[in-house]
């Protein structure tokens, strides 16, 4: 079904809204939300929450892309999710992601200066400027959370091309948020 | 801190990428190996990895090889039937009486792009017949060549398939434009899309947008972009009217399934360049209407394709329980436009779309919403506008003139 039809059955209060949802994206979210979550009953809780928040958000919201509407809503709540569980079952691959977003913003108190929405903006203007491929690593390493092995299954690229690609980009917003005056 | 910083940031991400990252593709020519994902019964995925190219993909391709005999590059610009695009029909609900008023309303809002002089004067430039890459390259240059001249190019050839935009619907905060595409030959055209779009206007990437397949008809397609144009230097709203839009399709893929993903079926550039019309012409009501304690609106401003709604409206994190238990920060936003109601009575349910919401930069009391409507209206016969709150389902109806 299309996203339009679906939306539509949101807007007319169906709950096959919901099952569409499922059918079409819900491999998607469960796969965002065990790469933050390493657990396939909390990742299976997040995307059920994902449903319910979709159903209270549509109407009157209108996602213009409703897949990436979705991915926003699950990885936020799998993120919170992660934060309520004990820091024993944190997933590995996901200290190690944010760890390594760290880097980028050095001083916390220039940081804390510019609010999250805006920070948001200016990474996606610096993502405009990188190339296709450069940002879609990027994505699919901090938004979603793929490990590199899987983002280099998923593109064909070597594990070694992964990291340097994802090196590079880092240390490119690095500059870019420097140059917006984000960092010192 | 700093980490939760930037990860709340990454929430963010304008939607249109995050959508590339879904769907996103490396070009084949960049890619070593076939990689086959297969979904396990438990939901995860694993991979493996296959030498040599795509089948299915390489027989596609093969397949209009062989029906792609020329590249030509038209400089033209397309006479279009003298009535409105399915895509708008459908897309704005238009019909009978208000499809009517819409083709011969003067204010700019509705624009059907055409000249139809310059097609006799069009230029076209054909191609040697060889390999399909190279055909693509040397239809990239030739257009390069043209970009550099002056005038608009609204139609596009490239290795036998025509982009032309043909209407567009245009006010102070939203463009919704729509593209007709023939010469796609077998294709199944109900999968068939681009592989990158890229639209900029006065030479600034155009902000937020979003669009894909309208209408299919038998012998063409139509295609819907619709953008907001963020404000620029302060400018305001309506800063693009006037200027010169760009756009860049590249390579026609196809969507072949959850499990197959988008696939390449002819490479290509198309780049159209005009310059952007539309109207200023909007209705703005001064309001004072409280919806909550400390949530008041204060104006609306209606255009037929827009409506803006600014609050005073207290920043506020709230802290809400979500269904399994868990607690999480939600960021509390106000009652949005849910619908209208006529002064003749009729009520036009969700007329609300897509929108840009939040406090202005520096303010913590001055919300603004900005949505594309979903639904052609005419302003002057709304008589009152239903706001719901999404958290908590209750709707509240603001009347737009003083009883």
């Amino acid at each position: 079904m299309e996203d339009k039809q679906i939306i539509e059955l949101y807007f007319a209060r169906d709950e096959q809204a919901i099952q569409e949802t499922d059918i079409k994206y819900g491999r998607l979210c469960t796969s965002v939300s065990y790469n933050i979550l390493a657990n396939a009953s909390d990742a299976e809780e997040c995307v059920n929450d994902t449903y319910f928040h979709t159903w209270n958000q549509i109407p009157p919201t209108v996602p213009l892309y409703f897949s990436a509407f979705l991915c926003k809503i699950v990885r936020n709540l799998s993120l919170k999710r992660l934060d309520y569980l004990t820091a024993k079952k944190r997933c590995p691959q996901v200290v190690v992601s944010l760890e390594e977003l760290e880097a980028i913003l050095p001083d916390d108190r220039m940081a804390s200066q510019v609010e999250s929405e805006e920070l948001g903006r200016i990474i996606s203007l610096f993502l405009r400027t990188e190339k296709a491929e450069a940002r879609n690593v990027f994505l699919r390493k901090y938004l979603f959370m793929d490990s590199v092995s899987d983002i280099a299954a998923r593109y064909g690229y070597e594990e070694s091309k992964v990291k340097s690609m994802l090196f590079r980009t880092r240390s490119r917003l690095r500059a870019y948020l420097k140059k917006e005056g984000v960092e010192v | 801190m700093k980490t939760s910083k930037i990860v709340d940031a990454l929430h963010y991400i304008d939607e249109d990428l995050v959508a590339e990252a879904i769907t996103y593709r490396p070009k084949e020519e960049d890619v070593a190996e076939e990689i086959i994902k297969i979904s396990e019964a438990n939901g995860k995925e694993t991979t493996m990895k296959k030498k040599g190219k795509i089948a299915k993909r390489t027989l596609l391709v093969a397949a209009l090889i062989a029906v792609l005999v020329l590249g030509t590059l038209t400089v033209a610009v397309a006479a279009f039937r003298g009535s409105l695009a399915e895509s708008l029909r459908s897309m704005f609900k238009v019909s009978g009486e208000l499809e009517e008023d819409l083709l011969t309303r003067e204010d700019g809002l509705l624009q059907i792009i055409e000249t139809p002089a310059a097609l006799e004067t069009s230029k076209s430039q054909t191609m040697e017949n060889t390999e399909i890459v190279e055909t693509v390259r040397e239809t990239i240059e030739k257009e390069e060549d043209i970009f550099d001249q002056e005038g608009d190019i609204t139609s596009v050839t490239c290795n036998g398939i025509t982009v032309r935009v043909v209407q567009a619907l245009v006010d102070r905060y939203h463009v919704n434009l729509i593209f007709r595409i023939e010469g796609l030959g077998e294709a199944n055209k109900k999968g068939v899309g681009f592989r990158k779009f890229e639209i900029n206007i006065d030479g600034k990437a155009a902000g937020s947008g979003g669009g894909g397949l309208e209408f299919v008809g038998e012998d063409y397609v139509e295609y819907s972009w619709s953008v907001r144009p963020e404000d620029y230097n302060n400018e305001g709203p309506g800063w693009f009217l006037g200027k010169q839009i760009e756009i860049k399709f590249t390579d026609v893929d196809m969507f072949l399934g959850k499990e197959m993903g988008s696939y390449i079926i002819q490479e290509g550039e198309w780049n159209l360049k005009w310059t952007m019309q539309g109207t200023v012409d909007t209705n703005i009501f001064m309001l004072n209407h409280e919806l909550e304690p400390e949530i008041i609106i204060t104006e609306v401003e209606l255009t037929p394709i827009s409506a803006v709604v600014r609050y005073e409206f207290l920043k506020q994190t709230v802290q809400g329980q979500t269904a399994n238990g868990g607690v999480a920060n939600f960021i509390k936003d106000p009652p949005f436009i849910l619908s209208a109601i006529l002064k003749g009575g009729t009520l036009l349910e969700y007329i609300g779309g897509m929108g840009r919401d939040g406090h202005v930069p520096g303010s913590t009391t001055e919300f603004v919403s900005i949505r594309a409507l979903r639904m052609l209206i005419e302003p002057s016969e709304v008589d009152s506008l239903i706001f719901r709150d999404s958290n908590t389902g209750k709707e509240y109806i603001v009347p737009l003139y003083d009883k």
